[in-house]
């Protein structure tokens, strides 16, 4: 790559793009331009050195960012280090609602959730979503099935059964 | 739930617009932004040793003729502290106390503040800068009845709950402390406002057990949660920020600040750098005896070898998509090509730590206790590829 108006071209081009993940990996659309705008301009001091695709440099800088960022805010939904083994029967595998789905995406650690979002939400392969992630194959392999276990555990993807508090 | 229904979640991201018509210029104003705030960071502190300028290695860099060098480097100073094998370079960073900074304290809230005193919803916004990585935490404490518990929200709505119990204080440090000592660039966000809540409240058994069995079968969300009218614990929270620090030691394009810390509170001092020889295989180090704490950490960069490699082991065209040549491409032909490391203490092989717990992001490896000598060695391809540095941390003397 080579200067300033590169760059400018690059946004140009290819933010919306950029947006969407960021949109999918934040869920919020503010959040989702403020990664963006982050992850860019992370990029630009590290211009010159990209000397292959620009578009996956700034995606891993985004996968990467929201993953220092969730950090912070740790959203703790469970307290238990290790998932529990998923119920043999009782569980429903039938079509998730959409919003419920949405909700639970959002409550997975981020790791796991950069993996679902690109393996599954922009379908990419598992050797794609490694190198974004910067991890083996293998590692993609076991976040994605501990994700998806987990999706499948989520009470927003249950049926309620008792939600009551005391006022 | 399966695949499919992930799927069609991607269409809730397309019709995402975001400031689509500000947004260059917002990235160029955050650019102004970030060069100001890393030239005063740099300048402010110690010496700037630029290892990259002097052995002038760094394929991956080729920006020496970019003209916005946040900062103008200082002379290099090569340690004398022992022999090395020739054109091995090791640098010491000149480390001024006010280089070292740890956590401040950004907010208190408790209910046992006069103004809050028993208290059941506490809530402040603080003002957080942060340096790239996680640079602020919030650690709740609540000490009374395991009946009670608390639940700690932040403005993205990202939550935590637990119990209440005994012998819980006000927190004096942040819950995790690691501080990572490296960034590829010491990129500064903010400032921004982040606001912070904390309630005390007493859910239905119902919920606790669906809350902490994680199997489901109920609403396990925050929405239901409401303060209690009064309360007998006492609870509240510490907002820590870790600050801007200067960079005191430059190794590969990774910039240093003088302070580590690893996820116990462990402080580490970055001690040294060196860089391996032009075409060296071996990088020897000895240490001298000790019983602190030490990590040691391995970097690498290619050098114009390393190109000239991938095109030659490009044999399915990788290199020549009109689209962009994609990371994997890079990936696959540097297996390869570029250099595989080996760390031996006392020449025993030990596993390179990435792990980002133990050894604040730190890929290498905790140092044993004594007179150890470190070695990093070339296991496969052509060391001529790259070049590779050692940096070492030492704990913190204690004042």
């Amino acid at each position: 790559m080579a200067d300033e108006a590169d760059f400018d071209e690059f946004v140009v081009a290819r933010s919306q793009s950029l947006l969407r993940t960021a949109y999918l990996l934040t869920q919020d659309e503010g959040r989702a331009e403020d990664l963006l705008q982050t992850a860019l301009t992370k990029a630009w001091f590290a211009w010159r050195r990209i000397d292959a695709s620009p578009e996956a440099y700034v995606r891993r800088i985004l996968v990467t960012t929201s993953a220092s960022w969730w950090r912070r805010r740790w959203t703790g939904e469970t307290p238990t280090a290790e998932l529990p083994e998923r119920p043999s029967a009782g569980t429903s595998d039938g079509p998730a609602d959409g919003q419920d789905l949405w909700v639970a995406l959002g409550r997975l650690p981020q790791r796991q959730r950069a993996v679902v979002v690109l393996r599954y939400l922009e379908d990419r392969t598992e050797a794609e979503t490694a190198d974004l992630l910067g991890c083996s194959v293998g590692t993609v392999k076991s976040q994605c099935s501990r994700a998806l276990a987990r999706l499948r555990l989520d009470s927003a993807l249950q049926p309620v059964v008792d939600e009551g508090m005391p006022s | 739930m399966n695949a499919e229904d992930l799927r069609s979640l991607a269409e809730r991201a397309s019709d995402v617009e975001g400031r689509r018509v500000d947004r260059l210029a917002e990235v160029h104003a955050r650019i102004r932004t970030a060069r100001r705030r890393r030239a005063a960071a740099a300048s402010g502190g110690a010496a700037v040793l630029v290892l990259a300028a002097v052995v002038g290695v760094s394929v991956l860099s080729g920006s020496s003729e970019r003209s916005q060098e946040p900062v103008e480097p200082p002379t290099p100073t090569p340690s004398e502290t022992f022999e090395l094998p020739a054109g091995e370079v090791t640098y010491t960073p000149d480390i001024a106390p006010d280089d070292i900074h740890g956590w401040d304290t950004l907010a208190t809230r408790t209910n046992t503040q006069t103004e809050l005193l028993g208290a059941t919803d506490l809530s402040t916004s603080v003002t957080v800068s942060g340096v790239g990585n996680m640079h602020w935490e919030v650690t709740p404490y609540c000490l009374g009845d395991p009946d009670t518990w608390y639940r700690l929200t932040y403005a993205d709505g990202g939550f935590e709950a637990s119990r209440c119990g005994p012998g819980a204080q006000v927190p004096v440090a942040p819950r995790y402390p690691f501080i990572v000592p490296a960034s590829s660039d010491m990129f500064i966000e903010g400032p921004q406002e982040e606001p912070v809540r904390m309630i005390v409240t007493r859910p239905t058994q119902a919920w606790v057990d669906c809350f902490t069995s994680g199997k489901g079968g109920c609403k396990a969300d925050v929405s239901p949660l409401r303060p209690l009218e009064s309360t007998d614990v006492e609870f509240g929270f510490v907002v820590f920020q870790h600050p801007v620090s200067p960079t005191v030691l430059e190794v590969f394009d990774q910039d240093f600040e003088a302070l580590a810390m690893t996820a116990t509170g462990e402080e580490l001092l970055v001690a040294r750098a060196v860089v391996s020889a032009a075409d060296a295989s071996t990088l020897v180090v000895p240490l001298d005896p000790s019983e602190q704490v030490r990590v040691v950490g391995v970097y690498q960069t290619g050098t114009p070898r390393l190109d000239e490699c991938r095109e030659q082991a490009d044999t399915e065209g990788l290199l020549d998509d009109p689209r962009g040549v994609p990371r994997s491409a890079y990936s696959e032909l540097d297996r390869q090509c570029m250099p595989q490391l080996a760390l031996r203490v006392d020449g025993e092989r030990v596993e390179l730590d990435n792990t980002s717990h133990g050894l604040f992001g730190v890929t290498g490896s905790l140092v044993p206790p004594g007179a150890r000598e470190l070695t990093v060695d070339v296991v496969k391809n052509d060391p001529r590829n790259g070049r590779f540095a050692l940096v070492l941390w030492q704990a913190r003397p204690t004042e």
